[in-house]
């Protein structure tokens, strides 16, 4: 079986225990306006230009149609694309790449095995994205490998799929990472494009099942970064029984650059933050109801 | 030696308990001038020996007097000397006490705290050999300033010397643990106040016995961390590690690792002692490697150093152009390791290059990657006898000053000289380093003109030439093609492949002449052969970096350490015994400064060790790097920071978050 993804990090010390090697899938069922990595939005392989490589050669225009040059500006046509990307073999410089690769579960897993000497009895790999359980029997696919060799899986998940997609990968997951925005649905569905029905339903089922949840909720001002619903959160938290542990992602405008490199818009206001002292007050929010934040 | 032991002068410091001048001031004192006929020579890269520890400074003189007996004329001449010259420490020693005699009359509460511990510790070591733990560091420390003079040198295994006094004051009661802790870290602080940086202070612990057994002792553990403590650039700590190490040694290095600095460099005696012994050196000796002033190995107390370089990306100008290399853009002015000094123009030490091959119209990776073996085993063959030869003039010509001989068991038994038979194992060592560099020359040339055929070989060598001026795009892609430290064969096998030539044909030369050549990837002056070497084709222009020992190019391993660890561990450090550093450096927001970061280290230790690494270096970047990085992008590619959830390049970062991440840094920091 196949899979589309658009990276691979090894030596990642964030993602679950351990030593571990992220999987980044492509596709997401959501659009967060802030999200930072757009690379995972899209199923689908894309072209990717990235204009301070970019040395105005002309090399691509001489490929490809889709490629014009004004004056040294580059300007790519996507919506002519046909997806041959002779264009990148064709560029000298690294501006114009690939985003997205096609690989088989053997594939990915022996990728995965390079590091099997760093991840001892704790690591592994993470599936994350994007939404990893858009490709579940993929992922399964792959974990199964993982695990057939001692290391530990994880799932970084947003929820919105169906609860097949959780129960097809719940065989093999060790730990899953389960990312909530806002408990508020109108928030939700501003924020993400989608209303949060599903994912909370499945949040409550998939900690049924008994497997270790550690819930991540990015910190997004004007969104959900207000003590009410932090509080929201963390009571609804406390309803569960596997939620081993809380990780609080303050938001930064990281990855808008990518957008255009994508060809796509940044809509996200740059100029917000959170302050450490808001992060120390939501931690609070957390830490006082028993909950190990970090 | 003896008209300069009375003329150096008595220092009594007044915030430490150990006697003994830090730096001489060179007014005042002369050096002595030596019998024109021979040579004093003592480069200071190797450890002095302890016979002083054994029999105290008076006892090693009477030992020189008694061992004259039925020896030839050079050797009673030797140990003559030797006598004179410790019978003139101990003279210089009764004048610290005379000293602090006088001293103790007007001294205050707080200066007697110091100096009556000091006048007992001198008093001991007047008298005869050291008993105590205090006395023995007073001894190390005097006899360890005396040797260098002027400059500092190799301290060497000093917690395997030390220990039996240390062991013996524990046992008794007459010192505690903290006790000793103050007393090494006060020894530590001496180390720095005599200066700092390249300065051969390098100190080796741990290790393990010839019956396998665990040598890191419970000194071991404290001298970390006493470094931990003082959190200072000297001494330089580097650690013996084998499998079975002693657990509370490692987690205190693991300590002294998170610390950052790069402090506690790992030599695994797992693959160095095999190798030592592979290559004739005898077990009993092998056992006892320590570091030089930097980072090649000797045998501690046992052997000399003596070694020259070959600069490998040089000899790749040299090939590429079949011995006739275009001129600089400019001359190769740059400074050594520090501000302080002055710049100056470098050049290579390699000899005058040999005709390789013309390659210029080349149409076959092979005719490339042969006439860059040719230039490389041509300059290795030279250079190897070289060292040969001047190894062979210093036996003839030069004599070690006799300080430094009486020091030595084997020396003073015998009545010979360190360089003529009085040390038991010979150490020549040839260095090559940047070999990476090369493999990502060499792989850039093999992808970009005969795989992709994008340009010739001919084109390629005018863009060398004109320095790339002109050739950004050919730049670009050269610089974009594989590169060493991401785990990908194609260039990690180039770079295996030619380390592998230089330690056989080190081997071979060495055999020829009936020599043993130790084999070492590193290569201490690679910001000088940056600026003395042209552009490259692996897109670096003139004076950009090349790669420091066996590492990566800097910024080039952009996969993370497991993948430069990876790439390392293919090719046959192990057996490069004179030494392979590899240097691994991860960001300070990976590596918080507590258990989970020290957990990480010990991870890194155990794998680099598994997989055969022969020395690992593990570097923590902080927010200085990252300005850096703010400048030269290209160049820090490898950089990983911590953003959010996630980790993220540094240079991929936007402006403001990388100012964001270096404050976040700084607070922590
Ligand atoms: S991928 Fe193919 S069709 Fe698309 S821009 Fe490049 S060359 Fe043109
Ligand atoms: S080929 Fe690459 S470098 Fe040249 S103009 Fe096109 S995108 Fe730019």
């Amino acid at each position: 079986m196949r899979g589309t993804l658009f990276n691979i990090q090894r030596f990642c010390l964030h993602d679950g225990p351990g030593i571990r090697t992220t999987v980044f899938l492509k596709g997401c069922p959501l659009r967060c306006k802030w999200c930072h990595n757009p690379a995972g939005l899209s199923p689908n392989i894309q072209i990717q230009f990235l204009e301070d490589k970019c040395v105005g050669c002309a090399k691509c225009a001489s490929t490809c149609d889709c490629h014009s040059l004004a004056g040294t500006e580059h300007i790519l046509n996507r919506a002519d694309c046909r997806k041959c990307f002779e264009c990148v073999e064709s560029c000298p410089s690294g501006a114009l790449t690939v985003c997205g690769e096609v690989m088989t579960a053997e594939e990915l897993f022996s990728v995965i095995m390079a590091d099997k000497d760093f991840y001892e009895d704790d690591g592994g790999v993470t599936f994350s994205g994007g939404e990893p359980l858009l490709q579940a029997d993929f992922v399964r696919e792959v974990a199964e490998l993982v695990r057939k060799e001692g290391y530990t899986v994880t799932v970084d998940t947003c929820g919105e799929v169906p609860w097949e997609a959780f129960e097809t990968v719940l065989p093999v997951t060790d730990l899953f990472l389960y990312d909530i925005k806002a408990i508020c649905p109108e928030i939700h569905k501003n924020a993400t494009g989608v209303s949060n029905g599903r994912i909370l339903e499945n949040l409550h089922r998939l900690d049924a099942c008994g497997k270790d949840i550690w819930a991540r909720i990015p910190v997004i001002p004007t969104v959900n970064a207000t003590a009410e619903e932090m509080t929201k959160i963390a009571e609804l938290l406390e309803s569960l029984s596997n939620i081993k542990r809380v990780t609080l992602i303050p938001y930064h405008s990281l990855g808008h650059h990518q957008y255009k490199a994508l060809g796509y818009v940044y809509r996200f206001d740059t100029s917000l933050s959170v302050s450490d002292g808001q992060i120390a007050e939501f931690t609070e929010i957390f830490t006082e109801r028993g909950f190990y934040v970090k | 030696m003896l008209r300069f032991l009375s003329d150096v002068p008595v220092f009594l410091p007044t915030d430490s308990r150990i006697a003994g001048y830090t730096i001489l001031n060179t007014d005042e004192v002369v050096p002595p001038k030596y019998d024109p006929e021979w040579e004093i020579s003592d480069n200071l890269h190797f450890s002095m020996g302890t016979t002083y520890l054994t029999y105290g400074f008076g006892g090693v003189a009477e030992r020189a007097y008694a061992n004259m007996e039925g020896k030839d004329d050079e050797a009673k001449q030797t140990l003559l000397s030797v006598a004179h010259v410790y019978e003139g420490v101990v003279a210089y020693i009764k004048r610290h006490i005379e000293e602090i005699d006088a001293r103790i009359k007007t001294a205050s509460p707080e200066e007697l705290e110091n100096l009556a511990p000091m006048r007992s510790n001198l008093y001991e070591l007047a008298e005869g050999a050291p008993k105590t733990f205090g006395a023995a560091v007073q001894a190390f420390y005097l006899a360890w300033k005396l040797r260098g003079t002027l400059n500092t040198a190799t301290i060497g295994r000093l917690d395997q010397y030390l220990y039996p006094f240390y062991r013996n004051d524990i046992d008794s009661g007459r010192l505690t643990e903290d006790e000793a802790l103050d007393i090494v870290c006060d020894l530590w602080k001496r180390f720095n106040a005599s200066g700092s940086g390249d300065t051969l202070m390098t100190l080796t612990v741990g290790g393990q016995d010839k019956d396998g057994r665990d040598e890191a002792n419970d000194l071991s553990v404290l001298m970390v961390k006493a470094s931990c403590i003082v959190h200072q650039p000297e001494p330089h700590l580097h650690v013996r590690y084998h499998n079975n190490t002693r657990k509370d040694f490692m987690d205190q290095v693991a300590r002294l690792h998170v610390l950052g600095g790069g402090q506690g460099s790992i030599y695994n005696d797992e693959v160095i002692i095999p190798s030592m012994v592979e290559a004739g050196i005898p077990l009993q000796y092998a056992c006892n490697y320590a570091t030089d002033g930097c980072t090649e190995l000797i045998i501690d107390r046992k052997s000399r150093i003596r070694f020259t370089n070959v600069d490998s990306v040089k000899c790749l100008e040299y090939a590429l152009f079949n011995g006739n290399p275009p001129p600089l853009p400019g001359p190769a002015v740059t400074k050594y390791w520090t501000h302080r000094t002055a710049a100056k123009e470098w050049q290579s030490s390699l000899v005058p290059p040999c005709e390789s091959g013309d390659i210029s119209e080349a149409t076959d990776f092979k005719e490339v990657y042969d006439a860059y073996c040719r230039q490389f085993k041509y300059q290795i063959t030279r250079k190897t006898k070289r060292l040969i030869g001047a190894d062979r003039y210093f036996k003839e010509r030069c004599v070690t000053p006799s300080f430094l001989n009486g020091s030595y068991d084997e020396c003073l038994e015998s009545g010979l000289d360190s360089f003529r038979g009085g040390l038991p194992v010979d150490c020549l060592m040839m260095f090559s380093g940047s070999l990476t560099t090369v493999a990502d020359s060499l792989a850039a040339l093999k992808h970009v003109v005969f795989e992709k055929k994008h340009y010739t070989m001919r084109e390629v060598l005018d863009a060398l030439a004109a320095n790339y001026e002109g050739y950004e795009a050919m730049r670009r892609e050269l610089a974009a093609a594989p590169k060493f430290g991401n785990d990908d064969d194609s260039v990690d096998m180039i770079a295996a492949d030619l380390a592998q030539i230089f330690i056989d044909t080190t081997k071979e030369v060495g055999d020829e002449e009936n020599t043993r050549i130790w084999p070492a990837l590193l290569g201490y002056l690679f910001v000088q052969e940056a600026h003395f070497t042209g552009a490259t084709p692996d897109g670096r222009r003139w004076k950009e970096p090349i790669a420091e020992h066996f590492s990566a190019t800097p910024g080039k391993a952009v996969n993370g350490p497991t993948a430069l660890i990876d790439s390392a561990a293919k090719a046959p450090l192990a057996k490069a015994y004179g030494t392979a550093p590899v240097h691994v450096t991860l960001p300070r927001t990976l590596v918080p400064r507590n258990e989970e970061g020290e957990e990480l280290m010990k991870r890194l230790v155990r794998v680099a060790v598994k997989k055969g690494f022969l020395m690992l270096n593990i570097g923590i970047y902080d927010v200085d790097a990252m300005r850096k990085a703010q400048k030269n992008p290209e160049q820090y590619a490898d950089l990983i920071v911590r953003v959010w959830g996630y980790s993220a390049r540094f240079i991929d970062l936007s402006e403001d978050m990388q100012e964001h991440v270096i404050t976040r840094v700084g607070t922590q920091g």
